[in-house]
């Protein structure tokens, strides 16, 4: 187990958020699951070091609705038997009780309802429930504590990151970890297996250091005044486009509980060069001489301005594709580190080398993916899709049967029922799911990269537009399988991309791929049979039928023995055309899948296209003519 | 109904401690359009309300929240993104419920009547409850037709939303009801940015202070502006009704109205309020052609034919020059 504690700057950072209220909003890149509790562990030490009293802590993942988090009418196990409002993690009495600490294990994964609780709470000076007859409203006391995998960023909303107030990368923090002097010693994995099986190992609790408690129930008597040279010197960190002012701020209020930390009375340049280390940013201008202005600003004047107008400017306000790539020349931060360095020892640093990935990030994330989902059921099993929350019904349909009695349960004294009646029941206690959107058909396009020249980009992906309308029309989800991209994790491999419907900008990346050299067509034939399989049989959320539009010439070179292991045997050989027919025979065996191959009509092997769609069951059309051959036949099960 | 019942009734203090985490709005730096249509909206509440987008981070929530707090001594009036429809529209005492009494309990619209309405994130607000503000917002009246209740209200509420584009459009229904749109754009001269921080970190400082038993000079300094202030936008508001629109800031009206192809009659009534109430506010008599100007771009933006997505209710260069050239053609 490593000792996080042995971070120093982590430990700083710790502190000052322990320090500061407003930078209580942590996201940490690429953790794994203990190494955010332990983190959380450390965090709420030092909160309760502090003086931030009693420190809860909850967790939150992928199914939690509404009622879960902000209550609901409930049974309750009393004696009266009566209803109960029963509070849950966000409320005004658990507020007032307890600092709350909050984690998230992923936050790509979080159910929809977590997710738009975040973004009401994070850095809001105010709360408000309304909710089944609760009202309130007060100031949240909390921690955010948030992992979120690199590699999926782009599936996040910048709305919602850019809250965080700071971020940290684990990869980062495990590298500023000091050795051990027991871990210095020469160990083999076995007895460092023996070490991690032994169970007060597993089971041993992260204690921070003395040192650090009563280092930080000192700062936290101190206040530490901002001063102007320290003030310009923030504005130095952030790039005026685009601008993002959280950014900016959590930057000086970082540098000043850094200062608090470090038992300084002022904040001033070299603690705001010592935080941006620490964060990992650097300054994006020179530095200006700081400008003499008072310590509080004084409010703005009234009544003789008359909020006279801004000057017009030329645009509309910043598009969104300015990501802000101008020319600036870069300052060299280590000059003005190492003066801080002879008074004050700075840890290593950084603790995250990209801390705004979002500004870069492929757009991945689903259009309006903090809405709820509209909901579209072009069938009548409309008993599907994840259940999001509870909305009253005026059917029969899908109803929700606890909440329906909960409804009920509150008027039956009005209504005159004693017991041991039944329960009386009237058309306004009907309540039914609010579902998430359940995929009912499924466009799953194979494109074979290879099999197609560059030039003819247009005439095959004018061939899939009839597809996408359809697709788009009847709310379909989407599978694009890659078969020879040029950026392929592997080139042996096939990968597939899916989405929910076709508006998810990753949909349109996948389709404008590069062409590779390889042609692993029997491995992504036999990722399409997987994703069908799923999609049709798998679990309740099952779709109704599937589409397959295949564009490929039959020539894949790639066996699929060598796709799986990622590896080539000797050179290629007719082996991976007979593995790609044998796993198309296994897709024509599926039920409920219509089958279109596209042929790009290669000039060599011109047969093979033929025998796919013959193996495949499909109809054999040809790319741009959209004719049907004679030997094609459509097969629609 | 047990006694870890989760109703709760604000006392004054709490409410006071609430108030004193909203930083003062003579102290929001910049964000001038803003500030013009939430005391335009406020003056002449039949403008109907604003609706406010901006990227994140723009101080959109921090202008409302101040504004309110400055003009009602209390936090605007809130419709959370998962609030209930019985919240929203009203319905039973749920203790009362239990003890078999039939005690109504009001809904956020009900509380909102000649207050401010406020919906942070209003185009991610669950589509069913943006039907009933449509409704009520559209036609005066709140019908409470739930539950075994059958009471109608009149609710005159100024509507105020927030909302960052880059996450959803508006219903063109829910756009049309406010009567203003300001487009929030970021702040980026640098002696700007650093009034900001200087004034936030100002304000942590003035919290701290608080929380440790002082009281803030810089608060009572900024609250106190903020009382003369709103004291100088309370008089506008009841001169309003003496202020008279000119003949030919009338036409510019309908001009403007007609050159912009917004649609039916709303656009070229909205510009003649906002121009009395513009006029108002500057303690004029009349509401002319400059008055008319001054807030164009409010009432239009949003009403353009392009602008049925929020995300192409743009105002640039084109649109002003179309605006200088409607208004001089009179």
């Amino acid at each position: 187990m490593v000792n996080l504690c042995t971070n120093a700057a982590l430990m700083q950072c710790l502190a000052c958020a322990a320090l500061n209220q407003a930078l209580r909003s942590i996201v940490v890149f690429d953790a794994p699951y203990e190494g955010l509790q332990e983190l959380a562990e450390i965090w709420r030490q030092l909160l309760v070091s502090a003086g931030e009293g009693p420190v809860a802590s909850y967790s939150l993942s992928t199914y939690e609705n509404d009622d879960d988090l902000w209550g609901s009418i409930m049974l309750p196990g009393g004696q009266d038997g009566g209803l109960q409002l029963h509070q849950r993690i966000f409320s005004p009495q658990r507020s007032a009780k307890e600092l709350q600490m909050i984690t998230i294990p992923d936050l790509t994964r979080i159910s929809l309802a977590n997710t738009r609780s975040a973004l009401m709470l994070i850095d809001s000076p105010v709360a408000h429930l309304e909710r089944n007859h609760q009202q309130g409203r007060w100031q949240p006391r909390q921690c955010w504590l948030a992992s979120c995998p690199y590699a999926a960023r782009g599936h996040l909303s910048p709305h919602l990151l850019d809250r965080f107030a700071l971020r940290l990368s684990w990869s980062e923090i495990i590298e500023g970890i000091s050795p051990s002097p027991a871990s210095e010693e020469k160990t083999t994995r076995a007895s460092a297996l023996q070490t991690l099986l032994k169970s007060d190992e597993i089971n041993k609790q992260t204690t921070i250091p003395e040192q650090e408690r009563q280092r930080i129930q000192e700062a936290v008597k101190r206040r530490v005044a901002m001063t102007a040279e320290g003030l310009e010197r923030v504005l130095d960190y952030t790039q005026p486009r685009p601008y993002y002012a959280r950014r900016e701020i959590a930057l000086a209020r970082f540098a000043l509980a850094l200062a608090q930390y470090q038992g300084e009375q002022e904040m001033n340049g070299e603690h705001v060069d010592a935080a941006a280390a620490l964060l990992g940013l650097r300054p994006q201008t020179k530095p200006e001489e700081p400008h003499d202005i008072p310590e509080e600003p004084a409010p703005a004047p009234i009544p003789s301005q008359k909020h006279p107008l801004p000057e017009r400017n030329n645009g509309a306000g910043p598009a969104p594709e300015e990501t802000g790539k101008e020319t600036i020349e870069e300052q060299p931060v280590r000059e003005a580190q190492e003066n801080y360095n002879e008074r004050i020892s700075l840890p290593a640093g950084p603790l995250c080398k990209e801390p705004y990935p979002e500004d870069e990030a492929p757009l991945e994330r689903d259009a309006a993916s903090l809405k709820l989902p509209y909901t579209h059921h072009t069938s009548s099993r409309t008993a599907r899709g994840q259940i999001l929350s509870i909305e009253a019904s005026d059917t029969l349909q899908d109803l929700a049967p606890i909440s329906t009695i909960l409804a009920a349960l509150r008027f039956q004294r009005i209504r005159g029922r004693k017991k041991p009646d039944p329960l009386r029941f009237e058309p306004m206690d009907l309540r039914r799911y609010r579902r998430g959107t359940a995929i009912e058909q499924l466009l799953l396009f194979l494109l074979d990269y290879t099999s197609v020249r560059e030039q003819a980009t247009e005439e095959w992906q004018s061939a899939l537009e009839p597809y996408l309308r359809e697709a788009y029309v009847a709310r379909a989800g989407i599978s694009i399988i890659q078969v020879g991209n040029a950026e392929a994790q592997n080139e042996l491999r096939a990968e597939i991309v899916s989405a929910g419907s076709i508006l998810v900008p990753r949909i349109g990346l996948a389709l404008d791929a590069e062409r590779g050299r390889a042609s692993p067509l029997a491995h992504g034939l036999m990722l399409a049979h997987e994703r069908l399989q799923h999609i049709l049989q798998h679990g309740r959320e099952t779709a109704q039928h599937a589409t397959l539009v295949v564009i490929s010439d039959g020539r894949g070179n790639i066996p699929l023995r060598a796709s799986q292991s990622g590896k080539l045997d000797g050179i290629t050989t007719r082996q991976g055309i007979t593995d790609a027919l044998e796993v198309a025979e296994r897709i024509r065996a599926l039920r409920r899948v219509k089958t279109i191959v596209l042929n790009p009509q290669p000039r060599d092997y011109q047969e093979l296209p033929a025998m796919l769609a013959k193996a495949l069951g499909a109809r054999l059309e040809k790319i741009g003519a959209m004719e049907e051959t004679q030997e094609g036949e459509e097969v629609v099960r | 109904m047990s006694k870890d019942q989760a109703e709760v009734s604000e006392t004054g203090p709490q409410r006071a401690t609430l108030l004193r985490t909203i930083l003062p709005y003579t102290y929001i730096v910049g964000q001038e359009r803003l500030k013009q249509a939430l005391e335009l909206a406020y003056i002449a509440p039949r403008i109907g309300g604003v609706l406010i987008s901006g990227k994140r981070g723009t101080a959109k929530s921090t202008t409302v929240r101040a504004f309110a707090s400055m003009m009602y001594d209390d936090l605007p009036i809130t419709i959370p993104i998962n609030a209930s429809e019985d919240r929203v529209i009203g319905g039973w005492e749920i203790k009362a419920l239990m003890e078999g009494k039939a005690a109504k309990q009001k809904g956020l619209l009900q509380e909102a009547h000649k207050k401010l309405l406020y919906i942070d994130e209003v185009n991610l607000l669950d589509d069913h409850i943006v039907n009933i503000i449509l409704d009520v917002t559209s036609t005066g009246k709140l019908i409470v037709q739930r539950e075994g209740r059958n009471d109608q209200y009149d609710v005159q509420t100024t509507l105020v939303g927030t909302m960052n584009p880059e996450e959803g459009g508006l219903r063109p229904q829910l756009l049309d009801r406010f009567g203003l749109m300001v487009g929030i754009e970021a702040i980026t001269e640098r002696d700007e940015r650093r009034k900001v921080l200087a004034t936030v970190l100002a304000f942590d400082r003035a919290l701290a202070e608080e929380q440790e038993g002082a009281q803030s000079a810089f608060l009572e300094l900024g609250h106190g502006m903020g009382k003369r202030l709103r004291a100088e936008i309370e008089a506008a508001r009841a001169r309003l009704h003496k202020v008279e629109l000119d003949e030919q800031a009338a036409d510019a009206c309908v001009r403007l109205a007609q050159g912009f192809e917004t649609e039916g009659h709303r656009s070229d009534y909205l510009l003649a309020l906002a121009s009395c109430a513009h006029a108002a506010r500057h303690e004029r008599p009349k509401a002319t052609t400059q008055d008319v100007h001054a807030i164009a771009e409010l009432v239009l933006r949003h009403r353009q034919p392009s602008a049925s997505q929020v995300d192409y209710a743009l105002w640039g260069q084109e649109e002003e020059q179309r605006l200088e050239k409607l208004l001089k053609d009179g």
